[in-house]
């Protein structure tokens, strides 16, 4: 089960909003390289998942990335909190605003809504690990 | 040992953090006893620091920590707030 | 408050010399199999002190990776060899 602790795992302190950013950083919240879509995939592959190791990894780094997302809503929130509405048009994020004001909803940069698409169980512990490390593993 | 909040809250954000990447560390090195030893040092730092916290701030766990009446939980400001998080140094990499 | 520095400042990442006593990962993998993928296996070193951990994302040198401007990839520590396996 899940224990809430009433801190961020990192500090997100944005006085100056900035929607532009918004935008794009939304896609970290509900896009396909998100931290909704880590925490989905990891937390479902877990339970095929055979050795004490696995088990315990993929269970703790799903809980990690639910620590992420919160992040994430939080940074978006805040750039968006104290912008006026012409600053949101301008944006770009008109569209976004009709349909939820300045709320956090999970969709990718684009504006296309969080799917299941974007994760991959499979059964195989060795098929879901490659998954993950295609997903999470980002090489500069 | 008096520190304000937010730099108590900072120490204890830092602990658990490390706390966390050695945990994940020992989820595969279990028999890594240089890593135990330290992933055991830093939680029992952080539980003296969380203690101190909750006494300054209210519990951090909803359903662990005996609180002050009225019922201290639902109070402001939330993680996602502006003002429950500190500013950083401005040295950040 | 007292902080447990580990921060011994291994070589390997930006310290002493070239001479690194700890490599944080195994560098010989054996009984691979043909058409298979193998991910060495970490090793623990040394670890980044906790203000600092939290602001570089790891406690783990050898983890940390940040993104680097397209013009600062030659010079990135990412492009340099480090105690790897030079036989």
């Amino acid at each position: 089960m899940w224990v809430y602790e009433k801190k961020l795992e990192y500090p997100v302190k944005i006085k100056k909003a900035n929607p532009k950013l918004a935008k794009y950083i939304i896609t970290q919240y509900g896009g396909p390289d998100g931290e909704l879509a880590a925490s989905l995939r990891y937390l479902s592959q877990r339970f095929s998942m055979v050795t004490p190791q696995a088990r315990a990894t993929l269970n703790d780094i799903g809980t990690e990335e639910l620590a992420h997302l919160e992040i994430i809503g939080t940074m978006v929130r805040q750039l968006v909190e104290g912008a006026s509405i012409d600053e949101i048009k301008a944006a770009d994020l008109g569209a976004y605003y009709s349909d939820h004001d300045k709320a956090i909803y999970p969709v990718n940069a684009s504006g296309v809504p969080f799917t299941a698409a974007y994760v991959q169980s499979k059964g195989d512990p060795i098929t879901d690990l490659h998954e993950d490390m295609a997903a999470d593993g980002t090489i500069a | 040992m008096m520190m304000n909040k937010h730099l108590l809250l900072k120490r204890i954000l830092e602990l658990d953090f490390v706390a966390v990447d050695l945990q994940l560390y020992l989820n595969t090195h279990p028999g890594d006893k240089e890593a135990l030893y330290k992933f055991n040092l830093t939680v029992t730092q952080a539980q003296m620091l969380r203690q101190e916290y909750e006494k300054m701030c209210g519990p951090l766990c909803s359903y662990r920590s005996p609180s002050g009446y009225p019922w201290q939980w639902i109070n402001n400001p939330w993680p996602w707030d502006y003002q429950f998080n500190y500013k950083l140094t401005g040295k950040e990499l | 408050m007292m902080y447990q520095d580990w921060s011994m400042g291994n070589p390997c990442f930006g310290g002493m010399g070239h001479q690194p006593p700890c490599v944080p990962y195994e560098n010989v993998i054996t009984n691979v199999k043909l058409a298979r993928a193998y991910v060495p296996f970490q090793k623990l070193c040394t670890l980044y002190p906790p203000d600092i951990a939290l602001q570089k994302g790891t406690v783990f040198p050898e983890l940390y990776s940040p993104y680097l401007k397209k013009k600062d990839f030659k010079t990135s520590p990412l492009m340099e060899e480090c105690g790897d396996d030079d036989e």
